[in-house]
């Protein structure tokens, strides 16, 4: 608990502040304003067993995202988060050898297949770019239909 | 058929409440009492929990008052572990410290953190694995959240970090106890008149935003909040589980 909380809670804040404090120096952000983009979790919006830490963690992530996007708002820094269900990463294929709970996480998909690493970088591109320049305070969900069941 | 609300009472069940001898933890074992529910009361300010002990005398529940900082885990552990009943848990003990996101100090951040969000988790996982040991039936937890919990509010981002935590862990909790039936909710309260937000309310713009902000227009009080406490920990509540009751006069809802 305190191993998972360290890192995805204490250390996102340190991260995201020491920046937030780096970018607001510019003179010029105003003008060419700033993204912060948190990679929260499908689990930062609902609850799943065996992760009430992480559950714990990325629910707090999305709060700090929250606050962050409204506090930083005056130096025109947007804050969001993207959310995805599980990813293709060497973390999840160690998760999925247990054919049991992979199976069981799939049917929660309503698209049937976990995410590309590639499906959560361009949303991450698109938060970063002015794309979304009146995007701020908000998640973005990749996660296959998961949590609009 | 279930029970109706008039019909609420938790005779011969016992409740550990944290944090309570102020405020909402305060109110909350006032509730419980009155409906008949043992209390267990943690608190860290001995005179206060001899004080809550005689005025909880008049319903004539048993009292046992434990002076702990919930920060110290082997001492509640110790302590949790030689209960020969709990059925039900009110998680309340929690702080704020009110900092701008850019100006948040680390040792307030750790702060919050370690009692919001680490001591939290570690009085819910204490208590649970002890209602399972004891084989105790129809138990509740209930996770004091908040309002930012769900929204962000001024010079709150640490805070919301850590009640958002909270909505997360209660979720989580709900799905793994349920087999257990152990229910486990979270209550939302808007900015409460507590002894700990007094200060908040002398300041009169704080006054106005929250005013502002609160579509019916007045402050939630203790007792707003212990009722639906008493609500979630009763089995008028049985199908309820990985909710929350937001107390917020519509706050959120805008």
């Amino acid at each position: 608990m305190n191993y998972l909380t360290d890192l995805n809670m204490k250390a996102a804040f340190n991260v995201a502040q020491l920046c937030s404090q780096k970018m607001v120096k510019a003179k010029n952000r105003k003008k060419i304003g700033g993204s912060i983009i948190h990679m929260s979790s499908q689990l930062g919006r609902v609850g799943c067993e065996g992760r009430n830490v992480y559950n714990m963690n990325k629910f707090g992530l999305e709060g700090l995202s929250r606050g962050m996007a409204f506090e930083l708002a005056q130096y025109n820094i947007r804050v969001n988060t993207v959310c995805p269900t599980f990813v293709e990463t060497p973390m999840v294929k160690k998760f999925f050898k247990n054919k049991k709970f992979k199976n069981k996480m799939l049917k929660n998909i309503p698209l049937g297949r976990v995410a590309k690493e590639s499906d959560v970088a361009t949303a991450v591109a698109f938060l970063a770019a002015d794309s979304s320049e009146m995007i701020t305070g908000t998640s973005m969900m990749v996660d296959g239909g998961w949590t609009a069941q | 058929m279930g029970i109706f609300l008039k019909d609420i009472e938790l005779k011969g069940k016992t409740a550990l409440i944290t944090g309570a001898t102020k405020g909402l933890g305060r109110g909350a074992a006032k509730a419980i009492a009155q409906v008949g529910g043992n209390i267990i009361a943690v608190g860290r300010n001995q005179s206060e929990l001899n004080s809550l002990g005689k005025e909880l005398k008049k319903f004539k529940v048993s009292y046992i008052p434990f002076n702990c900082d919930v920060n110290d885990y082997e001492k509640l552990k110790n302590f949790i572990i030689k209960l020969k009943k709990i059925d039900i848990l009110v998680n309340n003990a929690g702080t704020n410290l009110p900092e701008s996101f850019l100006n948040v100090k680390k040792t307030s951040m750790e702060t919050l953190l370690n009692v919001n969000t680490k001591a939290v988790f570690n009085v819910a996982q204490l208590c649970a694995n002890q209602m399972i040991k004891l084989k105790r039936k129809n138990c509740s937890i209930i996770n004091i959240s908040s309002i930012f919990g769900l929204v962000a509010g001024q010079k709150r981002s640490v805070y919301s970090m850590t009640k958002f935590g909270v909505e997360g862990l209660t979720k989580g909790m709900a799905l793994d106890l349920a087999k257990y039936n152990i229910r486990v909710n979270s209550v939302c309260p808007n900015i409460v008149l507590t002894p700990r937000t007094k200060k908040y309310f002398s300041d009169k713009k704080y006054n106005k935003y929250v005013k502002e902000n609160t579509p019916i227009n007045k402050v939630v009080t203790v007792s707003d909040v212990a009722t639906s406490i008493t609500f979630l920990a009763s089995e008028a509540s049985s199908m309820i589980t990985g909710s929350s009751i937001i107390i917020d006069g519509g706050w959120t809802a805008k």
